[in-house]
């Protein structure tokens, strides 16, 4: 019998469902609400306000040269200096040279070493204690040791802000700094830079109480080396980048001449992309040698440090990926447009876009239960009601019975999809505008494309589609099994709640990586383990990186399907065996 | 006389619509049904009795090919229900005990919804089948708003909707009133003669299916005890006869049949009654009137289903 025939009339006894309707009008208003729900902060990769207040052509041309400035052109240049002394410390580190000063200094260690505070965001000047501006002595220490109490708590109660203490040993002109790094942003301190000159060595700690354990620390991460060839990489990356910031000095150079204030926002940009060139470059360079180094390491040791190391070494990668692409292609990350976190927005002006995936995130738990709820209702309920009888004494075998309710069900949840999509497109639309900006994707942290904003956006509604694709799955193994409507419904909801919290709880563990649950978002291998604009929080993070050291785009497709084929085969033998009564 | 060879002198059509080859079900155990074998022939209806947990709704769900047998197949139309489901089922229609239709839909929709899946069923069609049914003032209100004789009328409709060539009933006038009872019997003969649709009923009500069914099989354990047919009484043997006798004085005419022929006679009314292979006529007659007592009206009569049913379930113990 055309099995068509039967998809049609599943579709149609959908349609004539009251509930249908009930489902619609709770997502419409849904819909609309999470438009009243939409906050979106900027994107503050690009928010460099330092040429805001700048009135004239010659005004930001001196603000730009300015070496108070910031994010000017002193700064970009010691960048990267920067950028070359960290791959010449990995050279020497390379010759064990490194090794030996840290020892030399260990044995001195009753020596006096001051600690400074120091800020990561020149935004957040939080102050711990008294009015201290960053980079000023606080404390000095006779003895260390016999301070590392008092110097602990002064750790501690700086834990929760992104900064960090630097232990700068002061004894000789030997300046080698100690990083005490809080626990759950060590790249982010790594990362830190803009306030360094010192040649820094990478380190991180995780009890402060004992020097030897500095010293364990040290000897693992100094016997580490990166190869030459990469280094050699870097360095011609600095001179890509040396060659594109000339390129552009040049043009804010030759709009400087002109003193034309219609091109004064040109004049800016410019201004601000040389910087931003820079850090790209020093971004690049620093990854690359923390991805060597921590390459080596064991996950558990990584993980140790870290807390989760497979997120991080995935997002290094990413970066590492996003910030070559920059590098080669002469462009700065706020040339494109940024979708891969639900609060950022694009390209730092807030549009349509941004407010799709935003409602989408909201309303599409609610479209995720109401699909379990009709596929539950297309299996259970129909046991329990009596009319899968005469649906079984029809010509089609069960095995076509059941793949038309799961195709059904899969027609609507994707209707119900788009017309989510659009609704939110539209109201995006007319309240925000919208921005065609080109996005930049980094595919399995080593493939990066430009798409426009619609191909990401189908990108992200498939990978929706698959998520529900497999609940539905569930609901109707569940069916099949249990016989229960409320009981598939109501379990699809709590295991889904479930794993979402243990998600949370667990997601540093390596093991974790290898659950079907971890696997189902498909989307944050498109770009979403870091989002564009730097710092993002664990939270984000942890819902949106792939869990395991190594995991990538096929490794969680292939574990989702096949949790969707076992369901499927589940399904399908038990209701082919069962007996209807 | 075996069960078929008393059929085959019975059947009009030779076609074999419906086959039951070895079917076996056993359940955790227990058997449900043992070895059962019959036919049912197209434009043939066959009543399907027998007590409580005899297997009766086991063997239909079996036709059905909602349970599998633990042995044996099922044919319809020559084509096997357990390995070739699609087109056997094609020629199936049934009305199967606690089946439901749509009650969010109504009653048309629901029979457009089954006639989809067939394909090739116009709304003339559907039209006819509600008319025969007799569900046409309320076709398009919702099922939900359906009382329960409605429901059993919608429900025969789906099961006609495809003319299927078998039509299985369980207890199809449950909810019935008098009127659809009526209406049902004509329209299950017509199908049968007119449509030579091949009808397997099962149901308890023994006084409709005497009306009904031109030949019944009795089940009980799970073993078909006998088939036979409901027919003139040409075909009777005097097994299926007894004699009506209506006397003055009932009580004291069966001791005197009991004191001269050993047997016991029942009472009905004013008339007594005995098996037909037990006596005959005259000598009963006769002895009657040795011993005085008034012979008002006698014949031969064949034994209602209820009383053929229950000799049956009888002789089995």
């Amino acid at each position: 019998m055309k099995f068509f025939r039967l998809l049609k009339g599943e579709l149609n006894k959908i349609l004539m469902r009251p509930i249908l309707y009930v489902i619609t009008a709770i997502l419409v208003v849904a819909l609309v609400f999470s438009y009243m729900l939409f906050n979106p902060a900027q994107r503050t990769d690009g928010n460099i306000t330092s040429y805001d207040s700048c009135e004239t052509i010659t005004d930001t041309y001196n603000t730009f040269n300015s070496s108070t400035n910031r994010y000017g052109k002193s700064s970009a240049n010691s960048l990267l200096e920067s950028s070359q002394n960290l791959i010449s410390a990995s050279r020497t580190n390379n010759e064990g040279a490194l090794l030996q000063e840290f020892q030399e200094l260990l044995s001195n260690i009753n020596e006096t070493y001051s600690a400074y505070l120091v800020f990561d965001n020149p935004m957040d000047q939080g102050i711990i204690e008294g009015d201290t501006a960053p980079g000023e002595e606080i404390i000095t220490y006779e003895n260390l040791q016999s301070n590392i109490t008092e110097l602990r708590d002064l750790f501690e109660s700086s834990r929760d802000d992104t900064n960090s203490l630097l232990l700068i040993k002061t004894a000789d002109n030997l300046t080698l700094n100690q990083v005490f790094i809080n626990t759950t942003s060590a790249l982010n301190a790594v990362n830190r830079s803009s306030h360094a000159s010192h040649v820094e060595l990478r380190q991180t700690l995780q009890e402060i109480d004992s020097i030897k354990q500095l010293t364990n620390l040290f000897s693992l991460i100094s016997y580490k080396t990166v190869d030459e060839e990469k280094l050699v990489e870097l360095e011609n990356n600095i001179v890509i980048a040396q060659n594109y910031m000339n390129q552009v000095e040049e043009e804010i150079y030759a709009l400087y001449e002109e003193n034309n204030l219609d091109n004064i926002d040109s004049l800016k940009e410019l201004s601000i992309r040389y910087y931003l060139i820079a850090l790209n470059a020093y971004q690049l360079t620093q990854n690359v040698i923390n991805y060597s180094y921590f390459s080596d390491m064991q996950d558990s040791e990584i993980a140790s440090y870290f807390g989760y190391a497979d997120i991080y070494m995935y997002q290094i990668n990413e970066q590492i990926t996003k910030q070559t692409y920059l590098l080669n292609n002469n462009a700065v990350s706020t040339d494109y447009a940024n979708v891969f976190s639900p609060t950022r927005t694009s390209n730092s002006e807030v549009n349509a876009f941004d407010f799709v995936y935003f409602g989408l995130e909201v309303t599409g738990f609610i479209i995720l239960i109401f699909t379990v709820v009709l596929a539950a209702g297309m299996l259970a309920g129909e046991q329990s009601s009596g009319t899968l009888k005469l649906l079984l004494i029809r010509p089609y075998s069960r095995g076509k019975i059941l793949t038309s309710k799961l195709l059904a069900t899969m027609i609507f949840a994707t209707i119900f999809l788009i017309f989510s999509t659009f609704v939110l497109f539209l109201i995006g639309l007319f309240t925000m505008g919208a921005n065609f900006t080109p996005v930049l994707c980094i595919f399995n942290a080593s493939t990066a494309f430009i798409t426009s904003p619609f191909v990401v956006l189908l990108i992200y509604l498939l990978c929706w589609l698959f998520k529900m694709f497999l609940f539905v799955l569930l609901a109707l193994a569940i069916s099949a099994i249990f016989r229960s409507n409320v009981g598939a419904v109501g379990v699809s909801i709590v295991l889904y709640f479930v794993l979402s919290i243990f998600a949370l709880i667990f997601a540093g563990s390596y093991w974790y990586g290898y659950l079907p649950f971890s696997n189902l978002d498909l989307f944050k291998y498109f770009g979403g383990a870091f989002v564009a604009s730097g710092n993002s929080s664990p939270l984000s993070i942890m819902f949106s990186a792939p869990y395991f050291h190594g995991g990538s785009f096929l490794f969680s497709f292939l574990i989702s399907l096949a949790v969707g084929v076992i369901l499927a085969l589940l399904t399908y033998v038990i209701f082919k065996k069962r007996e209807i009564k | 006389m075996t069960p078929k060879a008393q059929l085959k002198q019975y059947n009009k059509s030779s076609v074999k619509i419906l086959e039951i080859k070895n079917v076996t079900k056993v359940y955790k155990k227990r058997i449900v049904l043992d070895n059962i074998n019959f036919d049912v022939y197209e434009g043939e209806i066959f009543g399907f009795l027998g007590p409580n947990g005899a297997g009766k709704t086991t063997l239909i769900r079996i036709i059905c090919g909602m349970t599998r047998p633990t042995n044996g197949e099922v044919f319809i139309c020559g084509n096997s229900v357990q390995h070739n489901f699609e087109k056997a089922v094609i020629n199936l229609g049934a009305m199967i005990e606690n089946c439901q239709v749509y009650n969010y839909m109504t009653g048309y929709q629901n029979l457009l919804y089954y006639a989809n899946l067939y394909g090739k069923i116009d709304h003339e069609k559907i039209d006819e089948i509600v008319e025969v049914v007799g569900m046409t003032s309320r076709i398009h209100d919702k099922v939900r708003t359906y009382s329960y004789g409605m429901r059993q009328r919608i429900a025969l409709a789906q099961a006609l909707l495809h003319k299927p060539k078998l039509l299985v009933l369980d207890e199809p006038t449950n909810g019935l009133d008098a009127n659809g009872v009526i209406e049902l019997r004509q329209t299950l003969k017509i199908l049968a003669s007119k449509h030579k649709m091949a009808i397997l009923v099962s149901s308890h009500i023994l006084a409709e299916m005497q009306q009904i069914c031109d030949v019944f099989a009795v089940v009980d354990g799970g073993k078909v005890l006998d088939i036979r047919s409901i027919d003139g009484n040409e075909s009777k043997t005097n097994k299926d006869k007894h004699i009506a006798i209506s006397v003055n004085y009932p009580n004291y005419a069966c001791k005197v049949i009991h004191s001269e022929l050993g047997i016991f006679p029942e009472i009905a009314g004013s008339s007594i009654i005995i098996p037909y292979e037990q006596a005959t006529l005259k000598e009963v007659i006769d002895i009657l009137r040795e011993k005085n007592v008034a012979v008002y009206d006698s014949k031969i009569e064949t034994k209602t289903l209820e009383e053929l049913y229950l000799d049956i379930l009888k002789n089995k113990k």
